[in-house]
C-alpha cells in the first residue's frame, strides 16, 4: 500500500515506455487518450472539433458523443457569447432572412416567415414562426432544420418552449395550441412536446396532458427541467370592469405534468408592464406599477415556487417599453437594462439605459446609472 | 469582547502557523525526496485529501509515477501558487506573468510538457492542468487532421462510409 498510495489513478500515469528520441520521432511524445479527450479536446473551439472528426475512428466517436458535448459545454460556459439575429426584409414583407445563417438549399428555404421571440439553449436556437413553422439552428455546425408541424391551433397567437431536460439528457420543445370546438362551446387548450435527438421517439410531437388553464401568448421561461407558462386562471366582470387573473403553470419535463402556481403577491395579473424572465437560474417576475418603479421577485427552488421580493428600484428615468434585461452581477448586485424614450420631432428613439442596483435586506437599493 | 475576539484571532493564527509551517516530503520515482510546505503540497487535491484524512504526513508521500525532473517543475508551480495568496492587482499580475513564463518554457519542450500535464492530472493540480492542457490545445488548434495523426502517431482508420457521413454533415456548414 505504501508504495502505491494512489492505486486508482495509477493507470493514467503508465505511459508506454519511451525514450526522448522516440518521443521526438513521434513529433512530441505521448499523452494518454483520457487526458487528451477529457482535458485537451474539450478546450478546442467547436469549429476545430468538426474538422478533427476526420482524424480517426476513436476521435470521431468521442467528438460526436453526448458526454463529450456536455463536457465541452461546461468548458465553454465561462466564456460568454452573444448571438445577434438581424432580421432583414426581403421583397416579400412577411418573410425574413437571417444573416449569417445559411439555409439548406435542398429545402428551398431561403427565407423564414415572421417569428416571435427566438429561444436559445446551449448553442441551439429555436425560431418559432407566427405561422406555425418552427426552425432549429445549431450555431456550431450551421445545421438548420424545420421541425415537423404540430397540432393545428385555432388561435393565431401561440408560443413555444425550448430547453434542456437534465433527466433524459435531451433537448425538448413544447408548444401549446387551442383545439377547435365542435359543439360551439369553449375551445380547449392542448399541449405537446417534441424531443430532439436520435431515439425512436424523437422528432415527433407527443401529446401531454392538457394544461389546466389556457396558456397566454407570452414567451415561456425555460429553465433546466422545467418550462414556465403564464396562463389565464379566471375572468370576472365585463367590458371596462373586466378583471383577469393569471397563474403560472410549471411543466416538468421529468414527469410531463403541470403544477399550478400563483403570481407573486404584487400582482395577480401579468400585465403588459410586467415580465416573466429568469435571473441567475431562477424564475423571476419584474413588476412595474408605474414608469419609474420596478420590483423584482424571485421564486425559490422547490415544489412550492415561493416568491420573495429581491429588490425594489426607483428608476431615475421613466421606462418606455416594457422589456428588461436583467442579470446577476454578484451576490449583491444586479444589472438592469431597459428602454427609455425621447420624442425627437416626429421620431421616437429608444436608447438603452443600464443601471446597477444593489440588492439586500434594505428596501432602498443604490442605483448607479452606468450610461445613457 | 475585545480580548475574546483577540484570543480567537490568536488561536486561529496559531493554527494557521502550525499548518502553514508543516513540511511535507514528496518522493519521486527515482527515490529523490523533495521537502515542500504544506501550503504548496495542498495545491494537489490528491495530496490534500490524504493530508485531511489524517494520512501519512510524517512518512511523506511516495509518487511512483513522477520522475524527479517533472516533480521539481511541478513543485515550482505549486510553491508559487500555494505559498502566497495574491491580494493586490500587482501581485495578481506577477502571478499571471509567472504562469506565462512557466508555460512558455514548457512549450519549447513538448515531451516535457506532456510529462508535466500527466503529473498535474495525476496529482489533481487543477490550475496547472488547465495551464498545460490549454497550451496543448492551442498548439493543435490550427492543425489539419493529417498533422494531428502525425503529431500523435495515430493511424488513419476511417472507412469510406465514415468519410461520406462526415462530408454530408459538412455540407450543412
Amino acid at each position: 500500500m505504501e508504495n502505491h498510495p494512489f492505486p486508482k489513478r495509477r493507470r493514467l500515469m503508465a505511459p508506454p515506455p519511451r525514450s526522448a528520441s522516440a518521443a521526438a520521432a513521434a513529433g512530441g511524445g505521448f499523452i494518454p487518450d483520457d487526458i487528451l479527450f477529457s482535458e485537451i479536446l474539450v478546450r478546442l473551439p467547436a469549429k476545430c472539433l468538426v474538422r478533427f472528426q476526420s482524424v480517426c475512428k476513436l476521435w470521431r466517436a468521442t467528438i460526436i458523443s453526448t458526454s463529450f458535448a456536455r463536457r465541452h459545454l461546461e468548458h465553454s460556459r465561462p466564456r460568454p457569447s452573444m448571438v445577434v439575429m438581424p432580421r432583414m426584409f426581403l421583397s416579400n414583407p412577411k418573410k425574413f432572412k437571417l444573416q449569417g445563417v445559411p439555409a439548406r438549399a435542398e429545402q428551398g428555404c431561403r427565407a423564414i416567415p415572421m417569428f416571435s421571440m427566438p429561444l436559445h439553449c446551449d448553442g441551439l436556437i429555436l425560431i418559432p414562426c407566427v405561422s406555425g413553422e418552427i426552425f432549429v439552428c445549431n450555431l456550431t455546425t450551421s445545421e438548420f432544420v424545420e421541425l415537423p408541424r404540430g397540432s393545428h391551433s385555432v388561435a393565431l397567437e401561440h408560443r413555444v418552449a425550448f430547453g434542456f431536460d437534465p433527466w433524459s439528457g435531451k433537448y425538448k420543445v413544447a408548444r401549446h395550441f387551442l383545439r377547435s370546438s365542435h359543439s360551439g362551446g369553449e375551445s380547449r387548450a392542448g399541449h405537446e412536446i417534441l424531443t430532439l435527438g436520435d431515439g425512436e421517439d424523437c422528432w415527433k410531437w407527443k401529446a401531454t396532458i392538457d394544461p389546466p388553464y389556457p396558456i397566454n401568448a407570452r414567451t415561456p421561461i425555460c429553465l433546466p427541467g422545467f418550462f414556465y407558462w403564464s396562463a389565464l386562471h379566471s375572468t370576472t366582470g365585463h367590458g371596462l370592469s373586466k378583471v383577469s387573473s393569471h397563474v403560472i403553470l410549471r411543466f416538468s419535463l421529468r414527469d410531463e405534468t403541470f403544477t399550478v402556481h400563483s403570481n407573486p403577491p404584487c400582482r395577480g395579473f401579468l400585465s403588459n408592464n410586467d415580465m416573466l424572465c429568469q435571473l441567475g437560474g431562477k424564475l423571476c417576475y419584474v413588476h412595474s406599477a408605474s414608469p419609474c418603479e420596478l420590483t423584482i421577485w424571485l421564486a425559490a427552488d422547490g415544489p412550492s415556487l415561493a416568491w420573495s421580493l429581491r429588490c425594489r428600484i426607483r428608476l431615475p428615468i421613466p421606462r418606455q417599453l416594457v422589456k428588461y434585461v436583467i442579470r446577476i452581477l454578484g451576490p449583491q448586485y444586479i444589472r438592469i437594462s431597459f428602454l427609455v424614450g425621447f420624442p425627437i420631432r416626429c421620431l421616437s428613439i429608444f436608447p438603452i439605459y443600464t443601471l446597477v442596483s444593489r440588492t439586500g435586506r434594505g428596501d432602498v437599493p443604490i442605483v448607479i446609472p452606468l450610461r445613457l | 469582547m475585545a480580548s475574546g475576539s483577540g484570543a480567537a484571532a490568536a488561536a486561529a493564527d496559531a493554527e494557521e502557523k502550525e499548518s502553514g509551517s508543516r513540511m511535507i516530503t514528496l518522493t519521486s520515482n527515482e527515490g529523490k525526496a523533495f521537502v515542500v510546505t504544506e501550503a504548496s503540497a495542498r495545491q494537489s487535491a490528491t495530496i490534500r485529501s490524504m493530508v485531511d484524512d489524517g494520512g501519512c504526513v510524517d512518512k511523506g508521500f511516495p509518487l511512483p509515477n513522477v520522475d524527479s525532473k517533472t516533480l521539481a517543475r511541478v513543485i515550482q508551480y505549486s510553491d508559487e501558487h500555494g505559498n502566497k495568496e495574491p491580494h493586490t492587482v500587482d501581485e495578481r499580475a506577477a502571478l499571471a506573468k509567472f504562469d506565462r513564463d512557466f508555460i512558455a518554457e514548457l512549450d519549447a519542450d513538448k515531451a516535457f510538457l506532456y510529462d508535466v500535464t500527466m503529473a498535474a492530472n495525476y496529482l489533481h493540480i487543477q490550475g496547472l492542468l488547465a495551464l498545460t492542457t490549454q497550451c496543448v490545445a492551442d498548439t493543435i488548434k490550427g492543425k489539419t487532421p493529417e498533422e494531428i495523426r502525425t503529431a500523435f502517431g495515430i493511424e488513419y482508420d476511417l472507412t469510406a462510409q465514415d468519410e461520406k457521413e462526415i462530408k454530408e454533415e459538412d455540407t450543412h456548414a
